[in-house]
């Protein structure tokens, strides 16, 4: 195990090292002057040559990239260049639990959604609920994550009592499918108690649960921007549109995927037999069938963690999110202060290896096969 | 098997009924967020709140100079009906500060520092600062007037250049030091002296009028300023950041501290400034303001806690939380949705929205807040803009109703003059002046260029130069179209301020027309056209020189009441048809929405609040 981790580990030196040149020479041909991002409209040539040379951007680039490097293999990523010319590891420190938050907010959202409609969805091949199903992941796949955070944003913060309705409609229908089914069961066998009170008792917690989440229904914020550092519930409620914006596509490619492989799992000899042992079929689809299914749902679910935290630019900017993705391309790419575009990306390629490292060794087990392989 | 699903089902039936049972039993069943400022607590008794006591010493506000004939200035037209609600009370009714009250301020930007030498204004940290420093003195737009916070008066002598201010005894900063007069001067030279070291102090060309050398201090409540030059209102400046003061022997330590660590490329005053950005404690010491820092992230958000010991009485509001939703139609749609009970505005769709859902605004008109730049030669540039026909023909070309129409869904207050009409300061001498300037006349502009075309060898190019903020492209886009329309070949450079419109406009002097704003305000007007059309001015960026601008914006300087002042300005803009440095297109508007329950805010500057004397009602 360590092996591999340290091997996983020494791969990411030339990939750091990579990034950081491509990175540095990539923004220095952007247009921009970070002098001019601290002084601003009123600045005079003289202010802002001065400035130009106190930050020391009058020096040749590959100079500069060398005292950044030299710098950063000491642990020091440099100071920002805009003013108050912070240390790059505080500014990033303070950006990257936002946007940790919010993409695992979206990622938990996307997981416990896709895992629930996805199986449902292969459960039921071909039948109307997997065609619906598919439709609707369609249509999410479709819309495009910023279009999808002003739309939330018009509906549950200025037409709040849209969705609220439409969940009990939408809730509403499971309710009275349930109890359809209780009242089916009961009609053909009274006798069989489990039957048919398993569906009255499953319509009664759904139910109960519809009815509390509508009269608990929160007031959705039109921003993030503030903090909540000692209040997760109030975290929770600032981080759900923005998360739920970004889950929105990720729920589809979940559902997809998980779909698709849940349905070759569905024909595996061991179901068949579990089946003809007469398991229950929720056992046969989330203890054996779910596990051997998830293989490239947890793959795409690492790289989508590693997009998320680098890629929410989009969304923390709707939302006045301060995260790691304002900070880089808002105050690092735009007014081209260099040292934090370099201590992000630097930090973001560190997360990005290291995420696929670990998804690499919960291979080992997830599938029995490949740790006996190792052995 | 079943017998242990039923469990499981019956479990969560049970835990979603007592959920349910649990939740909140509110009117309308919907939760608040904790942010939602507590009312005002009554008193132990029971009583209605009490109202803060008046001044120890019981004191009329300093006011600023009456005129030679003892006429008061005349009061700004009102803008719509709108009360401000600056003067609604002046006494805040709480004995203490009120446990929970808070305010939730959106702001226009964040500011990087609350150090007043590294701040810019109304629209970037000028707020912020205020409540943690106070002022000296703040200015009511809507008399034109001044009055004493930290002051206790400020009076001129005959012809305006000398001013004598008197400060307010028993006032200490937080590290327990008095303030006395000598911190005024100490403290005015370092925002002088801060200019042009990474810093972006705008009002230093004002500062600049105050001859040091001469400015006495008799005694320590006492400060005899003498200027270079008569200044009638002076006072302006006062309510602005130099009007902060920062603790000099607090700086005077800093200094003394950082000069170990400075460098060629870095002074100890940028370093003392950096560690006031991070460090509340540092601020909090070096002021006397009503808040005190609390958390600080620069550039992201600013939180401000009620001065236990601020010398105007007890501060009501507990708090002020300062964060940035991202734009000014971010900050109105945050506020109507409840998350912030005070949003900065700037955005003439969004005031009219505002406007139309009968929201408290304390707004100010930003005159000259939308104009074009013309490149008149900047450091030997060859520049059509030079050309006074190619002026003229930009004129004739541009429609202003076309662009408020396609960029502002016809929400712009258009105007062609320096000050709009239904501002303090605009005139029917002004405006007659203002009409004589070369009118939207697509063949007259067309025959211009022509004329120039063949006179020169010009080929008709003209390089505009415009900030991609909302609405930038539409207004460039508008203006190319109606500027083709006339023979002009436009290009557009589009893009964000730091990267496209300060390097072009600033550093290349690589434009010949570029969108702008003076942003010309009751209380900065006079700096603000004097530092742009001043043709010994650093920031005049278009190199305009004439000797009558300048003779016309030094009289500015000299006038006192509201008359002098309305001719003055009417003398630019009589000087300014001549010439047509710019073009103006809008008078532009920013200010505050409030939340009804929230009274007594004060106004510093023109749109720069003081929450000392606010407070939340029940």
């Amino acid at each position: 195990m360590l092996r591999v981790v340290g091997l996983k580990l020494v791969r990411l030196v030339p990939v750091l090292f990579l990034v950081s040149l491509a990175t540095f020479f990539l923004i220095d041909l952007i247009p921009g002057d970070p002098a001019a991002n601290m002084l601003g409209t009123d600045a005079t040539i003289e202010d802002l040559e001065a400035v130009r040379k106190s930050l020391g951007l009058d020096k040749p680039i590959t100079e500069r990239y060398v005292d950044w490097l030299s710098g950063a293999l000491s642990g020091d990523l440099g100071l920002s260049l805009r003013s108050p010319n912070e240390p790059v590891t505080d500014l990033l420190q303070r950006s990257v639990g936002p946007t940790l938050r919010l993409s695992a907010m979206a990622l938990g959202m996307s997981f416990t959604i896709a895992i629930f409609l996805g199986v449902w969805s292969a459960q039921a091949a071909g039948t109307r609920v997997d065609r619906l199903v598919s439709g609707t992941m369609f249509g999410f796949i479709s819309v495009p994550t910023f279009l999808a955070g002003l739309l939330f944003i018009f509906f549950f913060v200025f037409r709040e009592s849209i969705p609220r309705y439409l969940w009990v409609v939408g809730v509403g229908l499971i309710v009275l499918r349930l109890a359809h089914l209780a009242i089916k069961r009961l009609l053909e066998d009274r006798s069989d108690l489990s039957g048919w009170a398993g569906y009255g008792l499953a319509t009664l917690v759904v139910a109960g649960l519809m009815m509390w989440i509508f009269v608990q229904w929160p007031d959705f914020p039109r921003t993030a921007s503030h903090r909540y550092d000692d209040n997760w519930r109030e975290q929770i409620r600032s981080l759900f549109l923005p998360a739920l914006a970004l889950a929105l596509s990720e729920i589809a490619v979940f559902t997809r995927l998980l779909r698709a492989d849940m349905l070759s799992t569905l024909q595996e000899q061991f179901v068949l037999s579990a089946r003809a042992k007469g398991m229950p079929t929720w056992r046969i689809l989330f203890r054996d069938a779910l596990r051997p299914s998830s293989f490239s749902l947890i793959t795409v679910a690492g790289i989508t963690l590693g997009r998320l935290i680098g890629g929410t630019v989009i969304i923390e900017t709707i939302f006045g999110l301060d995260g790691l993705g304002k900070l880089i391309v808002g105050t690092g790419v735009i007014p081209k202060n260099f040292t934090i575009v370099q201590g992000g990306v630097l930090v973001l390629a560190v997360g990005y290896v290291l995420l696929n490292a670990i998804i690499d060794i919960s291979y080992q087990y997830l599938d029995p096969r490949i740790r006996r392989g190792r052995v | 098997m079943r017998s242990w699903l039923l469990k499981l089902l019956a479990l969560l039936m049970v835990f979603g009924l007592v959920a349910a049972a649990c939740g909140n039993d509110d009117d309308d069943g919907v939760t608040t967020g904790p942010d939602e400022p507590a009312p005002a607590q009554p008193d132990d008794d029971g009583d209605e709140p009490a109202t803060a006591p008046a001044d120890d010493d019981g004191d009329e506000p300093a006011t600023a100079p009456a005129d030679d004939d003892g006429d008061e200035p005349a009061p700004e037209p009102a803008d719509d009906g709108e009360e401000p609600p600056a003067e609604e009370e002046m006494m805040a009714p709480c004995e203490a500060t009120v446990p929970g009250t808070k305010v939730d301020y959106a702001v226009f930007s964040p500011n990087a520092n609350m150090d007043p030498t590294a701040s810019s204004g109304a629209l970037v940290g000028g707020t912020q600062l205020v409540n943690v420093w106070d002022v000296l003195m703040t200015f009511d737009p809507a008399t034109g007037v001044s009055h004493g916070r930290a002051a206790e008066s400020l009076t001129p002598n005959d012809d305006f250049t000398e001013w004598t201010l008197k400060i307010r005894s028993g006032i200490t900063y937080g590290n327990g030091d008095a303030f006395v007069a000598q911190d005024v001067v100490d403290s005015m030279l370092r925002y002088f002296d801060s200019r042009g070291d990474g810093m972006n102090n705008r009002a230093a060309g004002s500062v600049a009028i105050i001859d040091f050398d001469n400015t006495e201090v008799p005694d320590d409540s006492t400060v005899i300023f003498r200027l270079h030059r008569a200044w009638g209102t002076f006072h302006t400046l006062l309510g602005d950041e130099p009007g902060m003061i920062v603790n000099p022997r607090i700086i005077a330590q800093l200094l003394d501290e950082e000069a170990a660590n400075a460098t060629e490329e870095t002074s100890a005053a940028r370093l003392v400034r950096n560690r006031m950005a991070l460090s509340p404690d540092l601020v909090n010491s070096a002021s006397f303001g009503p808040y005190e820092v609390a958390e600080v992230e620069p550039n992201v958000r600013t939180v401000l806690q009620a001065r236990d010991s601020y010398w105007g009485g007890p501060v009501c509001i507990e708090e002020i939380e300062f964060t940035f939703p991202g734009s000014s139609v971010a900050n109105w749609e945050a506020f109507q949705a409840g998350d912030f009970n005070a949003a900065f505005l700037r955005d003439p769709r969004v005031f009219a929205e505002a406007r139309e859902a009968g929201t408290v605004l304390s707004s100010e008109p930003q005159n000259i807040g939308g104009l074009f730049l013309f490149n008149h030669g900047v450091r030997g540039a060859d520049s059509m803009g030079a050309d006074l026909r190619v002026r003229q023909a930009a004129h004739h070309a541009i429609n202003r109703d076309i662009i408020n129409e396609r960029a502002f869904e016809g929400k712009l207050r258009t105007t062609n003059g320096v000050a709009a009409e239904g501002t303090s300061l605009w005139s029917p001498e002004l405006q007659e002046c203002a009409d004589q300037e070369p009118a939207y006349d697509p063949d007259a502009a067309e025959a211009l260029v022509e004329e120039v075309k063949a006179e020169t060898g010009w080929d008709g190019s003209l390089f505009l130069v415009h900030a991609d903020t909302d609405p930038g492209p539409e207004i460039a886009q508008a203006v190319e179209g109606m500027l083709e329309a006339a023979g002009f070949d436009v290009e557009v450079a589009l893009g964000p301020v730091t990267t496209v419109l300060i390097p072009r406009v600033i550093i290349q002097a690589d434009y010949e027309m570029a969108g702008w704003g003076f942003n010309a305000d009751g209380a900065t007007w006079v700096a603000s056209l004097s530092d742009n059309l001043h043709s010994e001015s650093g920031s005049n960026r278009m190199a305009f020189a004439s000797p009558d601008m300048d003779a016309a914006l030094e009289a500015m300087y000299g006038a006192v009441n509201v008359e002098d002042q309305r001719a003055a300005l009417a003398g630019v803009q009589c000087v300014w048809k001549d010439h047509l440095p710019a073009m103006i297109y809008s008078v532009t508007e920013e200010g505050l929405a409030l939340a009804d329950n929230i009274k007594g805010v004060q106004r510093a500057g023109a749109t720069i609040f003081l929450f000392g004397d606010a407070y939340i009602e029940n």
